[in-house]
């Protein structure tokens, strides 16, 4: 096999950071792997990755040899490091220069200078394969982003490099547009011999289709191998076994590791048929609330950026106080320009919305900030002060009520913000914006928090203490109403579940039977379960009835 | 005339490099003459070419806020410029008297149409010259001028794109630019120009990175769309450089343009046709030769 990224000793440490981020890292990664780095957030994993470019290589101190295509990474010329080594960001919408997509796949082109005749016949072959071709005269702000994350990675294949590194490239997606993006990883992987490294929080589909997983814990590489092998480690540290996915974690935690472990939901029904595993329920609790009064109320609202079609259609909704709503839905259906209409910022062109018998738009600035607590999708833009503390004291300043110092820095203190509280807030990571702005939207002790993707960037560990939080603040009288495309969280955490669809809601119903209703949109228990226990949508729902004999004859 | 797709008119066909010499002839046009007959024709054209370009609808959300614009530099100039006559009206705030005198309102007028009809000629340019077109043009120059023409328009599209969202989404934060005094308002607005700012300048550096990841830069840039000059271009580019050099004549001789803000006493002066002429010359070019491709094609 041909050695196509290798580390040796390589240690890397930030400026004016007083321990290294990557420590003595010894990596081999070879032709046609598919490997999926892992780790909690701040491991290292993105400082490891953007070690393999040298054009994206952080500033600060570095030790020992990264060698790609054993060729020093520093002897790479950029055309070289252009053709051999691709690199598909986060965020979607940050790569893209120009204005229609059969532009932004030329442009990678015509930086390694190809004739223009090559360029169209590859653009062409590319497009077909990848299905971009009744997108090309698409502009590139059409696009959603699922398609738009296509287009990334479509235009770093069309170099036609050795390896492609990919940052978390799902985090903002759906979850269609997640498994269409995974999909199509498989193909290029399986069919080009493609190598494939990427790092993700979300490791049930990807560790399904790697054959490595590279485990970063503590800035250092604590496991290298086959994923079915890695993952009982993962599952045995404290903060990374809320990493495992759902379907091994199920069937770790019912002890069924006899064989090799199950990673992906059909690996997870072969293995059920296998050892004709039976399941029953385990759901204690089925009982429905009385519904409490309504707190927020929108009726036949509609709204459209373009005067032709509405984002949102005559929607009508009805929220009860302490309820705990998720809306679910593709990129592009709507939620955020509801959400951002519900939360008083946005007028609708027709309808009405009202918050306690307000209409919510006319609500004094100063009732509405001490009443509804909103929280975007992307913090940074809420943000304006010099650093997180002062953040924070600016908001506590805004709101009529007094709050404390004290209950300052115990909020900074909750959100592990306390390392970073004198940083700017436009320096932090994604997720430590998130819950910066978590944090300023909570300060208020709103009656109504709204939040449009609040585990966008969180890893898993984080996930599941905000969701404890969340949980905690419903449950003292404040009604959630968020927008999110991690079904794992809504099913774990929220109460009622509804589905955001050609500009209106569809029928809210109990998370537990929307997601037992469902049959894309849902968890990988309800998929792997659902033939033997309907109603099961986490791993606590089910236990072992029967673990029937192999069926094996040997 | 029928509404045909972008790409498929006139303008957009056009050879880049004519397009980009005649978007600088536009600009410099629109600076050698400061008159106000002059200026509203300079806005009677670039209204029609923007409207058949880009659609009225846009147009029209742009002049929205382009009327603001308009309105605020009006309103500084007749604050700034007391010492001239005759005065229209007066008045009295803190024991402080200003008057708004006719110079002072006709030259900020003039001045603020200058601004609006600078940014009518940036949209107009976004149109025609998009971001493949602006690089194929300066590349071969030295690459680095089109990354640098490249990043700033991706810059001013970020801009534009964030500044609503921004301006909703920091309300939230109690900063809001359509309420409260004109003075909080305008610290407002301070405030969020300067997060706009650094957002999109953030976001221009990581794209940088990004384009420099995917070769920018290695070598010269081949170019997929290959552009030949057509005798529909050198015809375009002779007549715009005629008209071009006719504007620089008139203006030698000192039509259409007045050093003092007290001369601006009126809306027409004998000397601003030839100006105004051929300033409008310039800017209905394209339509003037949109309607002669029409009628000859297909």
């Amino acid at each position: 096999m041909q050695e196509l990224i290798q580390t040796h000793h390589l240690t890397f440490t930030y400026p004016d950071s007083p321990q290294p981020a990557l420590a003595d890292i010894n990596l081999t990664i070879f032709r046609g792997q598919f490997v999926v780095i892992a780790g909690a957030t701040g491991s290292g994993k993105t400082t490891l990755i953007n070690h393999f470019k040298k054009e994206l290589l952080p500033n600060g101190t570095r030790s020992g040899q990264i060698l790609i295509n054993q060729r020093p990474l520093d002897s790479l010329d950029k055309l070289t490091s252009a053709k051999t080594v691709g690199y598909v960001p986060q965020d979607p919408a940050v790569q893209p220069i120009m204005d229609t997509v059969i532009d932004e796949l030329a442009f990678s082109l015509e930086n390694i200078a190809c004739p223009s005749e090559e360029i169209e016949r590859r653009i062409a072959e590319l497009a077909n394969y990848l299905g971009l071709d009744q997108l090309l005269h698409n502009t590139i702000g059409s696009l959603s982003g699922g398609q738009l994350q296509l287009v990334n990675l479509a235009s770093v294949l069309i170099l036609r490099p050795d390896i492609i590194l990919l940052d978390e490239p799902t985090a903002q997606l759906d979850p269609l547009s997640t498994q269409h993006f995974f999909d199509v990883l498989e193909r290029i992987h399986h069919e080009l011999g493609m190598t494939i490294v990427m790092t993700e929080h979300n490791l049930s589909t990807a560790l399904a289709l790697a054959d490595t997983m590279v485990l970063i814990q503590d800035r250092q590489l604590s496991f290298v191998g086959d994923p079915a092998t890695g993952i009982p480690k993962m599952a045995a540290d404290a903060k990374l076994q809320y990493f495992v996915p759902d379907v091994p974690k199920l069937f770790l935690n019912l002890k069924l590791t006899d064989q090799k472990l199950p990673i992906s939901v059909a690996d997870g029904q072969t293995a059920i048929l296998k050892q004709r595993l039976e399941f029953q329920s385990a759901i204690q609790d089925m009982h429905r609330a009385a519904a409490k009064p309504v707190i927020l109320s929108a009726k036949d609202i509609s709204f459209s950026f373009d005067h032709a079609n509405n984002v949102v259609d005559r929607l009508a909704l009805d929220l009860h106080k302490g309820d705990w709503l998720s809306i679910v839905g593709k990129n592009g259906s709507g939620k955020t320009t509801l959400l951002t209409m519900l939360a008083g910022l946005r007028v609708p062109q027709h309808g009405k919305i009202k918050f306690d018998r307000q209409i919510v738009w006319r609500l004094p600035t100063g009732d509405r900030l001490s009443k509804i607590s909103f929280l975007s999708q992307t913090p940074a833009l809420q943000f304006g002060a010099e650093t997180v503390l002062e953040e924070l004291q600016n908001q506590a300043d805004q709101l009529p009520q007094t709050v404390s110092n004290e209950a300052i820095e115990a909020m900074i203190a909750r959100l592990h913000l306390n390392s970073v509280k004198s940083h700017s807030p436009f320096d932090l990571s994604a997720g430590q914006q998130q819950l910066l702005g978590l944090a300023i939207a909570l300060l208020a002790k709103p009656q109504l928090l709204i939040l449009d993707e609040p585990t966008k960037g969180l890893d898993p560990y984080t996930k599941q203490l905000l969701g404890k939080w969340l949980l905690e603040v419903n449950q003292s009288g404040t009604t959630i109403l968020m927008a999110s495309h991690d079904m794992a969280f809504c099913a774990a955490y929220t109460k009622h579940c509804a589905f955001m669809f050609d500009g209106h809601l569809n029928t809210i119903l109990p998370t537990r039977e929307f997601f037992s209703d469902n049959f894309f949109f849902t968890t990988p228990i309800n998929r792997l379960l659902r033939s033997q226990v309907p109603e099961a949508i986490l791993v606590d729902d089910v236990t072992l009835k029967s673990e029937g004999t192999s069926g094996d004859v040997s | 005339m029928q509404q045909l797709p972008i790409r498929m008119t006139f303008f957009y066909q056009l050879h880049p490099v004519v397009s980009a010499v005649y978007f600088v002839e536009v600009v410099v046009g629109l600076l050698l003459f400061n008159h106000v007959s002059v200026a509203v024709v300079g806005f009677a054209g670039l209204l029609a070419v923007s409207g058949f370009y880009m659609g009225w609808r846009p147009v029209f959300k742009q002049l929205k806020w382009n009327g603001l614009l308009f309105l605020t530099i009006v309103f500084f100039n007749c604050l700034l410029n007391q010492k001239f006559a005759p005065t229209l009206g007066q008045f009295s705030v803190f024991g402080l008297t200003f008057r708004a005198s006719l110079p002072a309102l006709i030259y900020g007028a003039v001045m603020g149409l200058m601004l609006v009809e600078m940014l009518m000629v940036f949209g107009i340019l976004n149109v025609i010259l998009p971001a493949n077109r602006l690089v194929y043009v300066f590349s071969p120059m030295t690459p680095k001028l089109g990354l640098l023409a490249v990043m700033s328009v991706h810059l001013v599209k970020t801009f534009n794109h964030q500044f609503h969202e921004l301006a909703m989404l920091q309300k939230t934060r109690n900063l809001n630019v359509e309420a409260g005094s004109i003075g909080v308002r305008i610290r407002n607005a301070g405030k969020l120009l300067q997060i706009l700012l650094e957002d999109s300048l953030a976001s221009g550096m990581e794209s940088a990175r990004l384009m420099d990841a995917r070769g920018f830069g290695a070598t010269k840039r081949s170019h997929y769309q290959t552009y030949r000059w057509h005798a529909t271009d050198w015809m375009f580019l002779g007549c715009s450089l005629v008209v071009f050099i006719g504007m620089i004549v008139v203006r030698s001789s000192q039509f259409g343009w007045s050093k003092s803000v007290a001369d601006f006493t009126g809306f027409w002066a004998t000397d601003d046709f030839l100006a105004a002429v051929s300033l409008g010359m310039l800017l209905i070019g394209p339509l003037v030769f949109e309607g002669a491709y029409r009628a000859c094609r297909n």
